[in-house]
């Protein structure tokens, strides 16, 4: 009888292979059978060496798998060196890669990578000593570098060779190694580019500039270094034929780039400047070069250009195409006729390539494998692309061009058959069902490889990290048309986790991110699961470095640990900015004060840019858990504020709730007619339904309040009738539920092209809350994205209505001034400068805001047209905005269709013209009724604005950069009876400032511009 | 790991091969095994991993194997029986050739039936050693395997595995190497016409030209094949885990330096030259290249 065991590694832990050996219990012996059990076992990766051991028993034969364990790389940390980045660079450095075999050939490696880096930044005395720390239950051992830096190297001595045509003080200086600095990684290449960059400006292209050796000596502390330079000669580039400046010429010909000169480059040269008079007009335009050498110390290149004719690509068509519409085909193609932003078009050879290609590409991915398309360009004497020799001119050789891309489409292809095989351990109904390709349909090379890619996937998630598809592709004999699709499966072994191992959690508690990790013991080895769990440890903010890793990741194993290693980040972190905003309206208090500085000051604010600093502290990993407490001021010429903030982003490490306590006190100007202080503390609970299988989609958010505050104008900013400041000035507290719907389907929220945004938001301010100001406030939004033409075009749309109701009596009626409607400026109506819509206080102008808002914009993003040196990342916009601020929420919809402000003339009528009894006895009898926002004037705003506008989009990775120019059609007119302008006379300094002294009829002015980054809605 | 001390039997030195032994453990009946086997409570190492090359294990029978099947490699002739050492680095060698066909996915070069009969029947007519024995005839050959420790499947597949070798290295080599007319003139007239005592009849160039061209080829492919071989050494992971089997100083880990890595040149010892009739010989080994 023969039996067999195992030493060395225990063999649960080669669980199932001791079930699977070539030499299995019970059976005969044999030396094959052992061979291949070893070669089994060694295959695994768990071992350093195996060996076989028989010894005979009472009953029979004992046979013993013995070895030596094989030891992974778990951690690696280096501490110690000195500098912000060292001990990161240095990790990197040793190559030691978590998870793989850990030997110690690989540790003597790392130690020589590391100390020659510490050399190259200048630590040339430093040591290095590791610790290795093992785990034998896991087969792992974390490796611990510990590192003396020692002192900095400076520069020392510098020596040349070769023809440097500088002295050695010079080539110093331009190498940026001053004598006695220190040396770091940079010193090298930094004095290399310098010297390069020096005879490069002196033209010499073909310089050569070496470092020849970098001697350390001990005794001063320094690194001499000794280089070779040879300046090799002057290189001239002269363009003849045609006006060229020398920094286009830098930048079309690359020897300038590339810093030499040869035969390849300067043939690149005739290429890209044949191609870019081709776009300038000069389709015909030929380009040639030749070098001499009339000095042993210059190098003359020559660029001779035969520009040809200047004419305009009058038409592009395509011909034969019979599967696509034309007009499908025409977005794909890169040359396109004149137009009215490029009188000439867009046409160069490459460019036609590039055509080509795009065009074969497109009939490829539909089955139209045979597919030919040729390039024809019409002048006068027909010349088609790819053969440019023209047959002789027959004409004006100014007349336009014309190309025309002829199609040969071939027969399409459609798929016959689908079938797989090799897949043993996923039933064929589910890989079907990942599969765009279906039989029938037109064969596209495309969707098959997005087939592929697919199946591939869907093993790697089943833990089949080995499994290799290839698609075999095989005419149907009785149809010609059509090709059947084998995918053939290699689907290898299915590795599964033995144990999830997470490490460098030093504040953080286990528990805090244990609902991150998506891999359980047990599980299939997920790659998808390990990514996700990667994304979600650097979801909680709380880790510089989440790193996943697969040990033994070579081995034949099929039960393998996972190793998670965190790098917690520094818990404090403190970040400051600066910023400005830039637009025209922009709030102004004081006015009285300006003046006396010589601004002028009026309700409609001024233009001006507003700058701001920003700080914030924050300390992650709270209690070692996924919270946080930050500290954040604002300090600008139209915000200060302080504010405070603690964070629970995931309640239980939920990734659907989050809860957050904040409060603060904020100054802000955000309308010229006062200052408000705010004082506030709120608590709010999000809700998001990131999970499948919620009963909302994940595009909704749900976010509760409960929110006070006390807010309070500042009696000497307000700008209002000196009667009613007072009441307007009187601190309120604010205080209730509040309730948001947000629900957002955008494909790109910085730059939308479809979707939707839709917000909702309730609050309720109610004395059960212990509110001093009753009311309810709806404010809901809505922004639409349509594009068309291809997306080409976008069409978007932005709704908002608001309104407010006061349910309370007495001074909780009135609803304090920040806490109303307001609209205008670069997010919002663009007719109107910042929050300079809607009702005035009827004696000074001033904004007041509303009860009630509507405001509708719509905007036509248009394509980014090809422009000279900006190409096409410049876009313009053609915009409509609509609507205003309404002092009661009834009357917004009723003025929806007014677009004259109603009843102007009384609007002119009360500019006091008799200022007679000013001020004793002034009484202001206004006409208007007693609402929640005071009483009104006999001025009313009740219309509907309307403003049109033009944009330009700069677009950049992070968003376009906006610059908005709007015309109001329709601005309000308004009386000031109390000018804010005119200081108050010393002699009644408890006077009505400059009350009738200057009364005028105000208007908003017509033109507003603003500059931004985003879009506006 | 062990906490017992094994017997560790010493395989390279005695000729009872490993299988044997470990039958003879398995086996009820004890008087017929060998002595070693008379020991029931000492446990005895039957194999062990030896050398790892690119996770492939050589294993110590693999060694033992090797050894053996060197009687058919008429290149070991006078040099004594194939040390372990060169044995490993044979197999090394052979090892990453061999990962290279797989990796490249080279199946036509799969040799037939008839080539490998062929093959065999070369050797049982041309080896010395089997003349010596009358491979020729069937009793012969049985004779000189079993005396040997080999049988006929293994050396079957054995030839196969290295007519497999030496078609991919043809393959892979041969294919694009042009010799020039200037090369076999600059051939013949520096290093063949040297050769030959004055007045001797030389053969005109038109003879051995076809000859030279041959020669010229073969070091063209070996030159290309030392190169590959090296530099697959050098990319791939080759660990010896014997000590005892570490290559000596001057004999080197390189496999330009062992004998394995010349197919053709070097016939001596390759493992992937003709075991018996080498196609070409050097021109300085034989000056007068007949017509």
């Amino acid at each position: 009888m023969l039996h067999i065991s195992f030493e060395g590694i225990p063999a649960d832990r080669l669980t199932p292979l001791p079930g699977h050996l070539a030499q299995a219990e019970g059976a005969p012996l044999t030396a094959e059978n052992l061979k291949r059990s070893i070669r089994q076992l060694y295959e695994t990766g768990l071992y350093d060496t195996v060996e076989v051991e028989a010894s005979r028993q009472a009953d029979g034969v004992s046979l013993v798998f013995a070895g030596t364990p094989r030891t992974f790389i778990g951690t690696v940390s280096v501490n110690g060196a000195s500098g912000p980045t060292m001990n990161a660079l240095l990790q990197r450095a040793s190559q030691l890669r978590a998870g793989t075999r850990l030997t110690q050939a690989k540790i003597l490696r790392a130690l020589a990578q590391m100390r020659s880096t510490l050399e190259v930044n200048g630590y040339h005395e430093s040591s290095v000593t590791q610790a290795v720390t093992p785990h034998p239950e896991q087969q792992l051992a974390d490796v611990a570098f510990r590192v003396v830096s020692g002192p900095r190297a400076r520069v020392g001595t510098i020596a040349v060779t070769g023809d440097s045509g500088m002295s050695l003080e010079n080539f110093r200086r331009h190498a940026g190694l001053r004598n006695g600095a220190h040396v770091d990684r940079d010193t090298v290449n930094h004095a290399l580019d310098g010297v390069l960059r020096n005879y490069q400006k002196q033209g010499r292209l073909e310089a050569d500039v070496k470092l020849e050796s970098a001697q350390y000596n001990t005794a001063t502390k320094s690194v001499d270094y000794r280089f070779s330079a040879n300046r090799g000669p002057q290189v001239k580039v002269e363009v003849q034929g045609a006006a060229v400046d020398s920094e286009h010429v830098k930048r079309l010909v690359p020897i300038f780039q590339e810093g030499s000169v040869d035969e390849d480059l300067l043939n690149e040269g005739n290429r890209r400047l044949r191609d870019n008079f081709q776009r300038l007009g000069y389709f015909d335009a030929k380009v040639d070069h030749k070098s001499q050498s009339p000095a042993s110390d210059q190098v003359d290149i020559l660029y001779t250009v035969q520009l040809g004719p200047r004419r305009r690509v009058q038409k592009v068509s395509i011909a034969g195409n019979r599967y696509f519409d034309t007009a499908t085909l025409m977005d794909l193609l890169s040359v396109h006729p004149a137009g009215v932003l490029d009188s000439h078009g867009v046409y160069s050879q490459a460019l036609v390539s590039v055509d080509v290609s795009a065009l074969e590409a497109v009939y490829r991915n539909n089955g139209f494998s045979q597919v030919k398309v040729t390039p024809e360009t019409s002048t006068p004497e027909t010349v088609v692309a790819d053969n440019p020799a023209p047959a002789a001119a027959a004409g004006p050789r100014t007349a336009p061009l014309v190309v025309t891309y002829h199609i040969a489409e071939g027969p399409q292809l459609r798929v016959g058959t689908l079938t797989f095989d090799g897949n043993d351990h996923i039933a064929t109904a589910k890989l079907t069902a990942l599969l765009n390709t279906t039989p029938g349909q037109m064969l596209s090379p495309r969707n098959l490889a997005g087939d592929h890619d697919a199946i591939v996937t869907d093993y790697y998630t089943r833990g089949f990290d080995q499994a290799a598809v290839t698609i075999i592709q095989q005419p149907e004999a009785s149809d010609s048309g059509k090709v059947d699709v084998v995918f053939h499966v290699v689907e290898g072994e299915q590795i599964f986790v033995r144990n999830v191992y997470l490490t460098g959690l030093e504040f953080t508690h286990p528990q805090t991110v244990a609902r991150a990790i998506t891999l359980h013991a047990g599980d299939p080895l997920n790659q998808t699961a390990l990514t996700d769990t990667q994304r979600n440890l650097y979801n909680f903010a709380l880790f510089n470095e989440a790193n996943a890793a697969v040990v033994n990741p070579d081995g034949g194993a099929t039960q393998k640990t996972v190793l998670l290693q965190a790098v917690e980040a520094r818990r404090w972190t403190l970040t400051y900015g600066f910023g400005f905003e830039a637009q025209t309206g922009q709030p102004q208090n004081n006015c009285a004060g300006a003046t006396a500085g010589g601004v002028r000051c009026n309700p409609n604010g001024k233009t001006g840019v507003s700058p701001r600093v920003l700080a914030d502290i924050t300390r992650i990993g709270l209690f070692g858990r996924d919270q946080s407490i930050s500290l954040r001021g604002t300090y600008g010429l139209l915000e200060q504020s302080v504010g405070i903030q603690y964070q629970v982003p995931h309640l239980e490490g939920n990734p659907n709730f989050g809860f957050t306590f904040s409060g603060g006190y904020a100054n802000s100007l955000d309308v010229s007619t006062y200052v408000a202080s705010r004082l506030e503390g709120a608590f709010r609970g999000t809700e998001n339904f990131n999970h499948p299988g919620s009963w909302l989609s994940r595009a909704n958010t749900f976010v509760y309040e409960i929110d006070f505050r006390r807010v309070k104008v500042s009696a000497s900013s307000l700008q209002v009738f000196p009667g009613e400041i007072s009441l307007l000035s009187t601190a309120t507290r604010v205080g209730g539920p509040a309730f948001t719907w947000i629900r957002d389907t955008r494909d790109v929220p910085m730059d939308a092209r479809r979707g939707t945004y839709t917000s909702f938001q309730e609050f309720l301010s109610d004395r059960i809350f212990g509110a001093e100001a009753e009311f309810n406030r709806i404010d809901t939004s809505n922004s639409s994205y349509y594009s068309f033409d291809k997306g080409r075009f976008v069409v978007a749309r932005n709704t908002r209505y608001g309104q407010l109701r006061a349910f309370g009596s007495g001074s909780s009626s009135l609803i304090p001034l920040p806490e109303r409607f307001y609209a205008g400026g670069a997010v919002s109506l663009r007719g109107f400068s910042q929050n300079a819509a809607g009702p005035r206080d009827p004696e000074t102008g001033f904004q007041i805001g509303g009860a009630g808002t509507l405001t509708n914009s719509t905007e036509l993003r248009l394509p980014p047209p090809t422009l000279p040196w900006v190409g096409n990342t410049i876009s313009f916009v053609i915009f409509h905005d609509m609507g205003n601020v309404f002092t009661n929420v009834g009357d917004a919809w009723a003025s929806a269709l007014r677009v004259r402000q109603p009843d102007s003339a009384a609007c002119r009528n009360a500019v006091v013209t008799n200022p007679s009894g000013y001020p004793a006895g002034y009484d202001p009898t206004h006409t208007g009724p007693v609402t929640s926002t005071g009483q009104q004037g006999p001025c009313s705003f009740n219309d509907f604005s309307h403003a049109l506008g033009l944009g330009l989009r700069y677009h950049t990775p992070v968003g376009p950069i906006r610059f908005d120019v709007s015309y109001n059609l329709n601005p309000p007119i308004y009386p000031v009876n109390i000018n804010y302008s005119i200081p108050t006379p010393a002699i009644n300094p408890s006077g009505v400032p400059g009350f009738a002294s200057d009364p005028y009829l105000g208007q908003a002015p017509h033109i507003n511009f603003f500059f931004s980054l985003g879009q506006a809605f | 790991m062990n906490k017992r001390a094994p017997i560790r039997i010493p395989i390279f030195s005695g000729r009872a091969p490993l299988w044997l032994l470990a039958l003879c453990l398995a086996a009820t009946a004890a008087d017929s095994c060998p002595a070693q086997s008379d020991q029931p409570a000492s446990p005895v190492v039957l194999d062990h991993v030896v050398a790892v090359v690119n996770k492939h294990a050589i294993l110590a029978s693999d060694l033992d194997d090797e050894i053996r099947l060197s009687v058919l490699d008429p290149n070991f002739l006078g040099q004594g029986e194939l040390t372990s050492q060169r044995a490993l680095e044979q197999l090394i060698s052979r090892s990453l050739i061999e990962q290279q066909i797989r990796q490249e996915d080279m199946q036509a070069i799969e040799p037939s039936q008839d080539e490998v009969d062929a093959r065999l029947d070369q050797i049982r007519k041309q080896l010395p050693a089997c003349i010596r024995q009358n491979c020729a005839t069937g009793a012969g050959w049985n004779a000189f395997l079993s005396a040997h420790g080999l049988t006929s499947e293994r050396v079957d597949s054995y030839l196969r595995y290295r007519l497999e070798i030496l078609s991919f290295i043809e393959q892979r080599f041969r294919q694009g190497i042009q010799i020039s007319p200037q090369q076999i003139d600059s051939y013949y007239h520096e290093i063949l016409l040297p050769q030959y005592a004055p007045g001797e009849t030389v053969p005109p160039l038109d003879q051995v030209a076809p000859r030279i061209q041959e020669i010229l080829l073969e070091q063209q492919v070996n030159m290309l094949f030392d190169a590959w071989l090296t530099n697959l050494r050098g990319q791939g992971d080759v660990e010896v885990l014997d000590p005892a089997l570490e290559p000596a100083p001057n004999q080197g880990g390189s496999p330009v330096a062992s004998p394995a890595a010349s197919p053709v040149a070097s016939p001596a010892a390759s493992p992937v030259a003709s075991p018996v009739a080498s196609p070409v010989a050097t021109p300085v080994a034989n000056p007068g290249i007949a017509p």
